[in-house]
């Protein structure tokens, strides 16, 4: 019965497409997924409170974006 | 191969820009000028021009090809994979803010004891499930919301125009140019280079000759519903429009006819999930579709996971609030994409030409 079963739920999800088939592809699969895992690890232990992506990519593009709204601007906050 | 029409790939672009235009880009524009935020909707045809140029390059040269696949034709095989990293790192760096912008309007409008985390899980599978039906049933979608939104968009448009004022756009151009173009940067260089998502799909566009065109139209269409919305919000709420995060939401509450029409903003959300869990799904494709290019593999379906994951986790990692969104999108993104999507593919066409070139 479990074997019919997992047959239609087989059938209905397709998990043989869902999986990576090649060497390449396993590992990109398995990159993506530990990334993912870490990540999350990070953010629920809160691994490293001072590293904020956020200010990273303001660091590295906020000076180009400043010369984008030519000059200083404030805003609101909202 | 799949491939989807012209009308499909207009309608994809216009919801994938509209997905978040319908709700932060009026109080974004809002933050540099009230009275001639109207003005700053039209930055998005700029946007649009700069994606419609980097397209028709494409399509002239490379009218069967990925923009990853025209990047390892230019810089070969470690370049070719340098940028097609830095490209699925910009395709999920977009997946996260534009989840977490989801996730963060459903908490904030009507789920406010739901974690956000939940939420957002829900989204990127949704999203998720659309990417791994594949491109065409994604286009179908988005033709099955027009003649909803046909309706309900008239209908919100309408009966909000009644305590509509001209009074806060009085005077005109008061705020200044520089004002105006500070205003103007997001929707041009932030929402605007979004078209750019379908350089991903060429292979998968049925005419991808008339590329520039669909780009040119979806563009103008996105701008005139956004300036419409903007002048709409900035008439009903006047100057408060500057210091509210959903501008728009707080307009269709406004609605009231008689003593039964009332809390129509129930319609708004769920036109803002939709759209955006189409907003989601269009950008996992072309994040997808890099991946598979990475991989040198044929299929796509297996990316789907991995990517949902990763998004999801990117997600809730990077912004910790919904203050650190706007910081993003405010003072990174704007040139992240005009690096991303113009400048780089830009010189990888003309590498991958000269190249084709000197071996011909």
């Amino acid at each position: 019965m479990w074997a019919v079963l997992w047959a239609i739920v087989g059938a209905v999800m397709d998990f043989r497409h869902w999986m990576p088939r090649r060497m390449r592809e396993r590992v990109a699969w398995a990159v993506f997924v530990g990334i993912a895992i870490f990540l999350a690890m990070a953010s629920d232990l809160h691994w490293w409170p001072q590293f904020d992506l956020v200010r990273t990519f303001v660091f590295v593009f906020g000076k180009p974006t400043a010369w984008l709204y030519i000059g200083k601007f404030q805003h609101g906050g909202a | 191969m799949v491939q989807i029409s012209r009308y499909q790939v207009v309608l994809i672009l216009i919801w994938t820009i509209l997905g978040t235009g319908i709700v932060t880009m009026p109080g974004t524009i809002a933050q540099f000028t009230v009275q001639d935020s109207w003005a700053a909707g039209v930055g998005l045809c700029i946007g649009g021009f700069l994606c419609a140029t980097i397209a028709a390059m494409h399509v002239r040269f490379f009218p069967d090809k990925s923009l990853i696949q025209v990047a390892m034709q230019a810089f070969g095989w470690i370049g070719g994979e340098m940028f097609a990293i830095w490209y699925v790192i910009y395709g999920v760096v977009t997946l996260a803010t534009v989840g977490r912008e989801l996730s963060a309007f459903v908490v904030i409008s009507v789920l406010p004891n739901t974690p956000e985390f939940f939420i957002s899980t829900v989204a990127f599978a949704v999203a998720a499930y659309l990417t791994y039906q594949g491109i065409e049933v994604v286009g179908r979608v988005n033709q099955f919301i027009v003649p909803l939104a046909a309706i309900v968009a008239p209908l919100l448009f309408s009966l909000s125009v009644r305590t509509f004022e001209w009074q806060p756009f009085h005077p005109m151009f008061s705020s200044g140019w520089l004002s105006i173009w500070q205003a103007s940067v997001v929707p041009t260089f932030a929402y605007g280079l979004e078209f750019s998502v379908v350089l991903q799909w060429v292979p998968a566009l049925r005419t991808p000759r008339t590329l520039p065109m669909d780009i040119g139209i979806a563009s103008a269409i996105s701008a005139a519903v956004l300036v419409i919305l903007v002048t709409l919000t900035v008439g009903v709420l006047g100057e408060p429009v500057r210091y509210l995060t959903y501008p728009v939401l707080e307009v269709v509450r406004s609605i009231r006819q008689g003593k039964f029409v009332e809390r129509l903003d129930t319609l708004y959300v769920m036109g803002v999930v939709v759209t955006q869990a189409l907003k989601l799904s269009a950008f996992q494709l072309s994040t997808c579709e890099a991946i598979k290019d990475m991989c040198h593999s044929k299929d796509v379906k297996w990316t789907v996971i991995p990517c949902a994951l990763l998004i999801w986790s990117v997600s809730n990692f990077m912004f910790h609030n919904l203050f650190d969104v706007t910081e993003f999108i405010l003072r990174a993104v704007p040139a992240y994409f005009l690096f991303t999507v113009v400048i780089c593919p830009a010189i990888i066409y003309m590498t991958a030409w000269w190249r084709t070139a000197r071996e011909v």
